[in-house]
């Protein structure tokens, strides 16, 4: 294992905690309630203020998906894993399963692994089922603007997706899962600790051969996924001040639909996506100061195909690579009771795409940030967390992101915090750049490169309240006003030929409210309630109307059986939807109208028992048992049956 | 301990890609359209024949061209400059559709709308005005007001061209006289550009 006060020095101060709840532990007789909340009080989370604190002293407030909950849930992605998390909402389309956080489209959320960021957008998307579950030890959710410490993209949250570290000196663990709609998920981990340092290997293969939820039509809803990934992690601590993590990982992932069109044509659809991503972080810590490099390689390479059934005419072939490159220096100084982070961060990424003019487009940004984290009153505890940041970016020049987090705990059960902060939105190369003609239905887009960033300043104020140890109660506020958004302009003018010209430009503007609540509830190992209830006002200012596919009030509901003795544990997990609005022309007119769509929910059930004394789980479950969606507002999957073993070393 | 330079990324990717097949090379075995034009019209017009009606269409795929047709011979004429030349009834270039006459050409073709018609019960040139392709008008776009502008509707959610329920008697440049009704912009395959007409000759 890892030295103990290299490891404290670790928790106190790297971008990425070893925190991981160990399953094998948590099941040894006597090591208390894992599950009851103010256990879960205590788990390590660095996203919120870049410094690592137990969930209940982070002066930001942060929601995480265990390592434990992810197991249980049976989620085999990130997506899955978060799906029932209090106030999210995924969205599926054309870029992927997306997360849309207090209203706010994917777009505005920043996806981190590791503290890195997620490249690979499509549609504004990262495809959250492209991250596998199986090297993930937790999840951490902040919501509201963390564009002070991260940069664009974060101004409805922030999702950090942690990876795993061996917990003991030899470990392995094997999963087959196999389910409805030829699903098939097989894993694979193996790692190794010693006391200076550690190396895993995790690599996973993940097959469905997807599914239609309206075969009246040729269209297929959910595409026919091939994927495998690897990844593996190597640590050296306890080398003096020294110490380094590196870790690489490749994706693969080949999905497949058939889309009819409204003229008659069917297309077979294809996207073969790729993936690699290596970091390294070399680290010095001595006494209070602590110096952290990270060099971070992405790539993002995504072949689009498209080809019509009899005919050649409206064949495509798209290949689009990004690449991203950063280097980053965070300076950490705890001195008294403040702990002052600096940093600057470099990033360099190239787009090489058939679809963006010219064929190569690169950009630079470079930023600066400093952050105090005072805490003059430890008891009760009393955080004030002033920040800035600026990037500078080749294509719009300086952009600065401020943040002030406040914390007050008056006594250990109740607590109090507050954020209020700018974010922005980089321009993507393809609204600068994009050159896209549909000859078909005449017309073009264009992209701007004019284009400013969208800004946003975002507000979060919350209570948690945890009056007993098996139970907690949690609300929070939030006000996001986005300015500037990008859309597509109606129409920008008319080619010779007659084609509709269309073009990207900064003239919209949305505004999201409301209030999530949250509630746990444990008695002993054997039960834990949740349940959570959020209510959304959302404003579309271009349009003057709300945003559409959104929930006013929207809930999650989740419970959890356990029987230690037993080495059983069932799960059942809930997500309430209300009514959501559309808008479309249905009548040709070129206006829009809404339509209402109908409340749903979701609920999975999961069953698991221990066998093996312990080194083996069987576990079977159902998805989507209402069986709720449809192929046009709401495409998840049918309910789905699955079962499986996890076999542990 | 530093990440590659970024120059040497290129070098990286191209490894990187190497991995995966080009899925661009899966398109080479794609069939032609079943809509391609062959035979009795000519390269980009075929006729096909159903007892007074022919069934044409015509592959205006290409928008920087324009394919022309004469009624008469039923054959496609190459026309270097078709406002200078009386060798052609019809032309057509994506959903567009001219006339030899008024603003389109020199041949003094006419036609005459019959709105809601079927073309099966139009056998004779009716009552009604004579009218021709003329210079853009009055109205909301920026397009000559042609005698075919108004032979679809345009559904902007799916951008679907849909033919109306219009006959279109014309004269043509040699005095001839034929019903004509748009069927279809699309091909079996659903490929746009495929123009699809029936038309047969009338009574004067």
């Amino acid at each position: 294992m890892i030295g103990a006060p290299l490891l404290a020095a670790m928790l106190r101060l790297a971008p990425v905690p070893p925190s991981e709840p160990e399953p094998d532990d948590a099941q040894v007789e006597g090591t208390g309630d894992a599950g009851a909340p103010e256990a879960a009080r205590r788990t390590i989370v660095v996203t919120g203020t870049r410094t690592a604190t137990t969930l209940a002293d982070a002066p930001v407030a942060t929601s995480v998906v265990s390592r434990q909950e992810i197991v249980e849930s049976g989620a085999q992605n990130v997506a899955e894993a978060i799906e029932e998390t209090p106030g999210l909402q995924l969205t599926r389309g054309v870029g992927g399963t997306g997360l849309r956080l207090q209203g706010l489209d994917p777009a505005y959320t920043l996806v981190l692994v590791d503290g890195q960021r997620v490249t690979g957008r499509v549609n504004g998307v990262v495809d959250l089922t492209r991250l596998s579950a199986e090297d993930v030890a937790q999840i951490e959710i902040v919501r509201g603007p963390g564009s002070v410490l991260y940069g664009a993209d974060a101004l409805a949250g922030t999702i950090n997706v942690i990876t795993r570290r061996p917990q003991r000196p030899h470990e392995a663990e094997a999963s087959v899962a196999y389910g409805s709609f030829g699903t098939l998920d097989l894993t694979g981990r193996a790692g190794v600790s010693r006391r200076r340092w550690s190396s895993s290997v995790t690599a996973g293969l993940h097959n469905t051969d997807g599914w239609d939820a309206d075969p009246s039509t040729i269209s297929t809803t959910g595409p026919r996924l091939r994927g495998w990934n690897i990844a593996t992690a190597h640590e050296l601590a306890d080398l003096g001040p020294f110490s380094l993590r590196a870790r690489a990982e490749y994706l693969r992932r080949d999905a497949r639909r058939v889309d009819g069109s409204d003229t008659g044509a069917v297309f077979d659809r294809g996207n073969l996506t790729e993936t690699v991503d290596a970091t390294i972080t070399p680290q010095l810590t001595r006494g209070p100061v602590s110096l952290t490099l990270v060099g971070h390689y992405s790539l993002f390479r995504d072949q689009f195909v498209q080809d019509q059934r009899d005919s050649t005419d409206l064949d495509q072939y798209e290949d689009t690579v990004d690449h991203l490159g950063q280097l980053g220096a965070t300076y950490q100084h705890t001195l008294g009771t403040h702990v002052v982070t600096a940093g600057i961060d470099g990033q360099l990424e190239r787009l090489v795409a058939d679809r963006v003019e010219p064929g190569t487009v690169d950009r630079a940004r470079y930023a600066m940030f400093v952050q105090d984290e005072w805490t003059p009153r430890a008891s009760p505890r009393i955080a004030i967390v002033p920040g800035a940041r600026v990037d500078v970016d080749s294509l719009f020049g300086a952009y600065p992101t401020p943040r002030i987090a406040v914390m007050v705990a008056p006594v250990r059960q109740f607590t109090l915090r507050a954020a209020y902060g700018r974010g922005f939105r980089a321009p993507t190369f393809r609204e600068l750049y994009l050159r896209f003609a549909n000859p078909s239905a005449g017309y073009v887009v264009t992209g701007n490169p004019d284009l400013r960033p969208e800004t946003s300043w975002g507000t979060q104020i919350s209570a948690e309240y945890v009056p007993l140890q098996q139970l907690a109660l949690g609300v929070n506020v939030f006000d996001n006003r986005l300015r500037d958004t990008i859309v597509v302009d109606t129409e920008v003018g008319t080619a010779q030929d007659g084609t509709s010209l269309f073009g990207y430009v900064n003239i919209g503007e949305a505004t999201t409210r409301g209030v999530e609540a949250t509630a746990v509830a444990s008695w002993r190992e054997v039960i834990r309630a949740e349940g959570s209830y959020t209510y959304l006002w959302t404003h579309d200012g271009e349009n003057d109307r709300v945003l559409p596919g959104r929930a006013v009030h929207a809930g999650t509901a989740g419970l959890r059986l356990a029987r230690r003795r037993w080495g059983t544990v069932l799960r059942v997990r809930s997500s309430i939807f209300g009514t959501r609005t559309f808008f479309v022309d249905d009548d040709g007119d070129g206006r829009e109208s809404p339509r209402a769509s109908p409340p749903f929910a979701t609920l999975d059930l999961r069953l698991s028992q221990d066998v093996l004394a312990g080194h083996g789980q069987l576990f079977v479950g159902v998805d989507n048992v209402l069986d709720a969606g449809d192929a046009t507002d709401n495409p998840i999957m049918p309910r789905g049956f699955y079962g499986g073993m996890t076999v542990r070393y | 301990m530093s990440m590659p330079p970024f120059s040497r990324i290129a070098v990286l990717s191209l490894l990187v890609s190497a991995c995966a097949e080009d899925l661009g090379a899966s398109l080479a075995d794609g069939g032609e359209s079943t809509a391609d034009a062959a035979g009795d019209g000519g390269a980009q017009i075929e006729h096909v024949d159903d007892g007074e009606i022919v069934h044409t269409t015509v592959d205006a795929t290409d928008a920087t061209a324009w394919i022309h047709l004469d009624l008469e011979t039923r054959a496609q004429v190459d026309v270097a400059e078709p406002q200078a030349s009386d060798a052609w009834d019809l032309g057509f270039s994506r959903f567009n559709i001219t006339i030899n006459g008024g603003v389109s050409g020199p041949g003094g073709m006419e036609a005459i709308v019959i709105e809601g018609a079927l073309l099966e019960d139009v056998n004779a040139v009716p009552d009604g005005a004579w009218v021709t392709d003329a210079a853009d008008g009055d109205d909301d776009n920026d397009d000559p007001d042609t005698v075919f502008a108004q032979w679809y509707d345009y559904d902007f959610m799916t951008h679907v061209l849909s033919a109306r329920p219009v006959v279109y008697v014309v004269r043509t440049v040699e005095g001839g006289h034929f019903a004509i009704a748009v069927d279809d912009y699309y091909d079996d395959a659903g490929s746009s550009g495929w123009m699809q007409l029936r038309w047969k000759a009338v009574d004067p």
